[in-house]
């Protein structure tokens, strides 16, 4: 059964649409009917749909007219449109394919054909689609690799020939300071390789969830435990408040990337001295998580783009620490696996705080 | 119109005629369809049988049209475009039609009223233009 698929029928016969409506309705499509061409026009403005069938013998506004100022709109620029025509109208035919159409459904039809049609053009378009996706995915890929991935190892290049400088003169100082410069270094880099594969693995097709009992309690004070040291370098507490252990069925691999993630980005973006607060509790089967900072924040923009693989881009933290803009991606992407949702509320230079919800039950 | 009696064979009926040779044997043709399609029902024949002959019917009134468009074209007959999409509305009826025939003799009363209304009406106009101007129809004109 197909599911969810939304099929537009344009005709002015309100017979005809009908039939078509009972055919498809049968069939497990959803369908929206419109009389006129106009009327289909403005629906192709508000809804989204996923294929259109269009009547080209209407009055005031012939279905390749309609075909046309529905293509110039954005939301259905890209949806597959069938012509419906008359067996007999030869002209109308041989110029269907100039008008924007991908196929033509003759009437009188069988319902087979219809239906198989139908199903090739919405299939055609859904594997269009997932190639677009896996293109950009492959495009955002390739580009932390030569960027993101590249800046970590200059500086890595760079401060070890400063150390092994510093052993020839013997400046122990020197050479604190240098290794601890590389391994902080290293370690972002390796945070940020980690991401990236995770990524990577969570587009491939079968990414599994592995509910277990997770301990949110222990979790939470481990992962602010591994970030300790970044935040005493810039003076930053961390409050942790739980009213209550709270335990819940999710994947402890996904569910580290995510507040691993949130509390590094708190951490970049708080000014030296600054504060963040972790908040949990449970509220009607979900776990609900906020880790809130008083930092840089963000304005409109920037928080609309956050969670857009197209749009994302990284931004310096207030030390210079350097990310990919991935992280955040990649958080959602976990969370709505495990049936959760993420969202953030934050105004420049006020702080931002993350608010991500897991369902405590194993189902 | 009158309604079908499923024991009678339906017949041809002067006022079909157009004079014009061609277009009335086609037209004779659609009577043999509709009989065949009423004996099948009279034979108890099953839906899937009943369908073979909508099929036909289908088909051929899509040739009858084609033709008929042709033979107004060559006799340069004015309402060439207003009468093709009367045939395009026919065959979008027939469509509606073959996707109701829970009740065959239904169908057939619809098949029936929708040839001879067009025949009776339409039709006879393309013959009373062919008349007004002498145009002369026959095999030998290839007309």
């Amino acid at each position: 059964m197909p599911i969810n698929k939304s099929i537009l029928i344009v005709d002015d016969v309100s017979d005809n649409i009908v039939l078509l409506q009972s055919i498809l309705d049968k069939a497990g499509y959803n369908t929206i009917a419109a009389t006129s061409g106009i009327q289909a026009v403005d629906l192709c403005k508000e809804i989204d749909l996923d294929l259109i069938l269009l009547d080209v013998r209407m009055p005031q506004m012939d279905g390749f007219e309609t075909a046309m100022q529905i293509q110039n709109n954005s939301k259905n620029a890209e949806t597959p449109i069938l012509f419906l025509l008359v067996k007999t109208d030869e002209s109308n035919i041989s110029n269907a394919f100039k008008n924007g159409g991908v196929d033509i459904i003759n009437k009188p039809f069988n319902d087979e054909e219809l239906l198989a049609r139908i199903n090739t053009h919405l299939t055609l378009r859904a594997q269009q689609n997932n190639l677009a996706q896996l293109n950009i995915t492959k495009d955002k890929f390739l580009n932390i690799l030569a960027h993101d991935l590249r800046n970590p190892f200059n500086s890595l290049l760079g401060f070890s020939e400063l150390l092994h400088e510093s052993i020839d003169q013997a400046d122990l100082n020197k050479i604190k300071k240098y290794a601890d410069i590389i391994q902080n270094t290293s370690k972002n880099t390796y945070d940020l390789l980690n991401n990236l594969l995770s990524w990577a693995q969570a587009q491939q097709q079968g990414m599994v969830v592995k509910k277990e009992l997770v301990n949110l309690n222990e979790l939470i004070n481990e992962l602010v435990q591994n970030v300790e040291n970044a935040a005493e370098s810039k003076n930053i507490e961390i409050f942790i408040s739980l009213n209550e252990p709270i335990a819940i069925w999710a994947d402890q691999e996904m569910l580290n990337t995510i507040i691993r993630n949130l509390l590094t980005n708190a951490i970049k973006y708080s000014k030296v001295g600054g504060e963040i607060k972790i908040k949990g509790v449970i509220n009607n089967n979900f776990a609900e998580i906020r880790i809130k900072d008083n930092g840089i924040g963000m304005d409109e923009t920037t928080k609309n783009s956050l969670f857009k693989v197209l749009e994302t881009k990284s931004k310096k933290g207030t030390k210079g620490e350097v990310g990919t803009g991935f992280g955040l991606i990649l958080c959602k992407e976990f969370v709505e696996l495990q049936g959760g949702k993420i969202s953030v509320e934050s105004q420049l230079e006020k702080g931002c705080e993350f608010i991500f919800t897991i369902p405590i039950k194993n189902n | 119109m009158a309604t079908i009696d499923i024991n009678k064979e339906i017949i041809w009926d002067p006022k079909f005629e157009t004079g014009i040779q061609r277009i009335d044997l086609e037209h004779k043709i659609f009577l043999e369809l509709f009989n065949s399609y009423r004996i099948a029902i009279i034979q108890k024949k099953n839906q899937f049988e009943l369908n073979k002959i909508i099929n036909v019917i289908e088909k051929y009134a899509e040739f009858h049209f084609t033709s008929e468009e042709a033979f107004m074209a060559q006799v340069n007959y004015p309402g060439i475009e207003n009468h093709q999409h009367l045939h395009f509305d026919l065959l979008e009826k027939l469509n509606i039609a073959k996707h109701k025939v829970d009740n065959s003799i239904e169908f057939l009363q619809f098949a029936y009223e929708w040839f001879a209304h067009h025949t009776t009406h339409e039709d006879r106009s393309i013959s009373t233009f062919v008349n007004k101007n002498n145009i002369q129809t026959n095999y030998q004109l290839n007309i």
